[in-house]
């Protein structure tokens, strides 16, 4: 490569509100239903349906809009998008072009070089399209309504990322602040957020944009850095090529990476937008933003300080618990119940965190309560169960949430404490083992670990190391 | 950012009918605009209808171009005639599973699915 490059990475952020409704009908959104068992005559398009607007998908919306630090659209407007696909029966889809909801807002993230803000063009309102599955068998597609009209919010960034860092930087940001507003559950793997990547390349110190693509189907964070790494170069090649880069859509292909393109922009659709006529005008008072305002939940920013502050946490563990809501919960959940908060968060980021990562899970996915880890921390701080055993009732409880108390009892996990049985115990390992006591006594300090080990063997894991370890020397 | 693009292209001065950024010169439906709007539509035409549908289309557009004698500078553009806004629904659940109605719509039934031509990106 001769020349240096510059990366510009725009993106286009679909998110599913967590409405128990869709946007324009009583329907459910509940996930996993049988096909069509969620639609009625208005999300599917009937002739003579009537839309009515959904006012919790406005304050969504709004709430988001507020916490990008986006000014609110005061007069808004729906509009129709016209394009025939069996996914979208009314062969418009409803959103908002004209008059988008929130507009000129921007995300800080943190960079190598400090932190940037991301500029957020504007988040509008719209409903989401039908499921079609295509037979394998019979040439045909079957359609699945459940999802058509489900409210979904676009978030559209300025041109303002220059690599796929950033890109995750920003998403993980956006994805937190949701979450805390608890808008959407944002799970990129099941399509609750969608990111589309516009990304160009130009040669470094020019101003003028190079030509972008459009990429979609991306549905990792770790996709999503494949997919920008393999297009930045793409384009590269094609220009050192001497070749030109075509404005198109793109599908990106994980398994195999790499993308192929969708549609160009040759044969792109003409959308004929036009103001939907069905719902009437959206009008935002200074009074109701300033109640969606006053309803907005402690971020993630302040609750890391507080955590700091209240409950004494160091500021690594204080961030990875507020990174994510869920997590954030659960821990204030849990300190309220045994007030060791410290404890909490040694467990969170101890045990917790390590067995998510075995098993390939996210912290959403902590199906263990936190009165069953307070309890455990119950038991640990009075003696109970020594740290060994802890631990393995701990995973009990991450995989199936057990009660530690009556299950500590039922399996006999009491620490023994009982200095009469544990020095008979003791004895009988000294006599067991006459080799490792010579080297013992020869000086082979190491040899005392292998006798701490055979007394917990035998004590089935239930003794105070502390304890043995005193016996030992003392008898020895 | 299609969407975007599409809010800055020029439509045709004079008509203000979209032209794919060219002007259509005068308020004459041309061949290329029928085609494209056969395409958009997804009608096909034979010549005779062509030919209709771009007098037709050519009249509608000179009806409209009547509002041009009017000086609109200082009027908003209306996209509502009732004076009405703020129409919401609380976020309940009022709709059951009526999927057996609702199939009774679809052209064919399969799997509890609208069974459509098969259609892939």
């Amino acid at each position: 490569m001769s020349k240096e490059y510059e990366t510009v990475i725009g993106l286009e952020v679909h998110v599913e509100l967590a409405t128990k409704t869709k946007i324009f009908c009583g329907c459910s959104t509940a996930f996993g239903g049988a096909p069509n068992t969620h639609t009625c005559p208005v999300c599917t398009g009937m002739p003579g349906s009537l839309p009515v607007l959904n006012k919790q998908v406005v304050e969504y919306a709004m709430a988001v809009g507020l916490a990008t630090n986006c000014s609110i659209t005061r007069y808004g407007k729906f509009d129709r998008k016209n394009y025939f696909y069996p996914d979208n029966p009314q062969n418009y889809q409803i959103s908002q072009l004209y008059l988008p909801i929130c507009r000129d807002g921007g995300v800080e993230i943190e960079t190598s070089a400090g932190k940037k803000t991301i500029g957020i063009h504007e988040i509008h309102m719209e409903e989401d399209a039908g499921k079609l599955v295509h037979d394998e068998w019979e040439d045909c597609s079957l359609v699945d309504y459940n999802r058509s009209g489900v409210p979904l919010i676009e978030i559209v960034s300025e041109p303002d990322m220059r690599s796929a860092q950033e890109v995750i930087d920003y998403l993980e940001k956006l994805r937190m602040m949701i979450q805390y507003l608890g808008a959407s559950d944002c799970k990129l793997n099941e399509g609750s957020m969608r990111a589309d990547v516009n990304l160009s390349v130009r040669e470094m110190g020019t101003e003028q944009l190079g030509t972008r693509t459009e990429m979609k189907n991306l549905n990792s964070f770790k996709a999503i850095a494949r997919a920008i790494e393999n297009e930045k170069n793409r384009q590269i090649d094609l220009l050192e090529e001497g070749k030109k880069v075509i404005q198109e859509t793109r599908r990106w292909d994980d398994a195999k990476e790499y993308s192929y393109t969708m549609r160009s922009k040759e044969d792109a659709q003409d959308y004929r937008y036009f103001p939907e006529p069905d719902l009437v005008p959206l009008v935002i008072s200074d009074a109701w933003i300033s109640e969606i305002k006053e309803r907005q939940p402690e971020f993630a920013t302040e609750k890391m300080a507080r955590y700091k502050q209240e409950y004494g946490l160091p500021d690594y563990d204080a961030e990875i618990i507020t990174e994510s809501k869920f997590l954030a919960d659960f821990f204030e959940a849990a300190a309220k119940l045994c007030q060791k908060p410290k404890k909490v968060s040694n467990w969170l980021m101890g045990e917790t965190m390590r067995l998510l990562k075995e098993r390939e899970m996210e912290p959403e996915e902590i199906r263990f309560s936190p009165a069953n880890l307070a309890k455990l921390i119950a038991l640990t701080e009075e003696g109970s169960v020594n740290s060994t055993v802890a631990k393995e009732v701990f995973e009990k409880i991450f995989d199936e949430d057990i009660d530690p108390e009556s299950y500590v009892k039922e399996q006999g996990l009491k620490t023994v404490n009982d200095e009469g049985e544990l020095r008979g115990v003791v004895k009988q390992v000294i006599q067991d083992n006459p080799k490792s006591v010579e080297d013992y006594r020869n000086g082979k300090e190491k040899a005392i670990g292998f006798l701490v080990g055979q007394t917990m063997k035998a004590m089935k894991g239930k003794a105070d190391p502390g304890m043995v370890n005193q016996l030992l020397k003392e008898l020895l | 950012m299609e969407d975007l693009d599409r809010r800055r292209q020029e439509n045709c001065k004079s008509c203000g009918f979209s032209e794919r950024g060219q002007v259509c010169g005068g308020n004459r439906i041309t061949d290329e605009t029928i085609e494209y709007v056969g395409i958009l539509a997804k009608l096909e035409l034979s010549p005779e209808e062509k030919e209709r549908a771009k007098k037709d289309m050519g009249e509608m557009l000179d009806y409209i171009d009547k509002l041009n004698e009017l000086d609109t500078k200082e009027v908003e553009p209306m996209s509502h005639v009732f004076p009405v806004n703020n129409v919401f629904r609380e976020d309940v659940v009022t709709n059951g599973d009526d999927c057996e109605n609702m199939l009774k719509n679809a052209p064919e039934v399969k799997e509890r699915s609208y069974r459509v031509p098969k259609t892939v990106d």
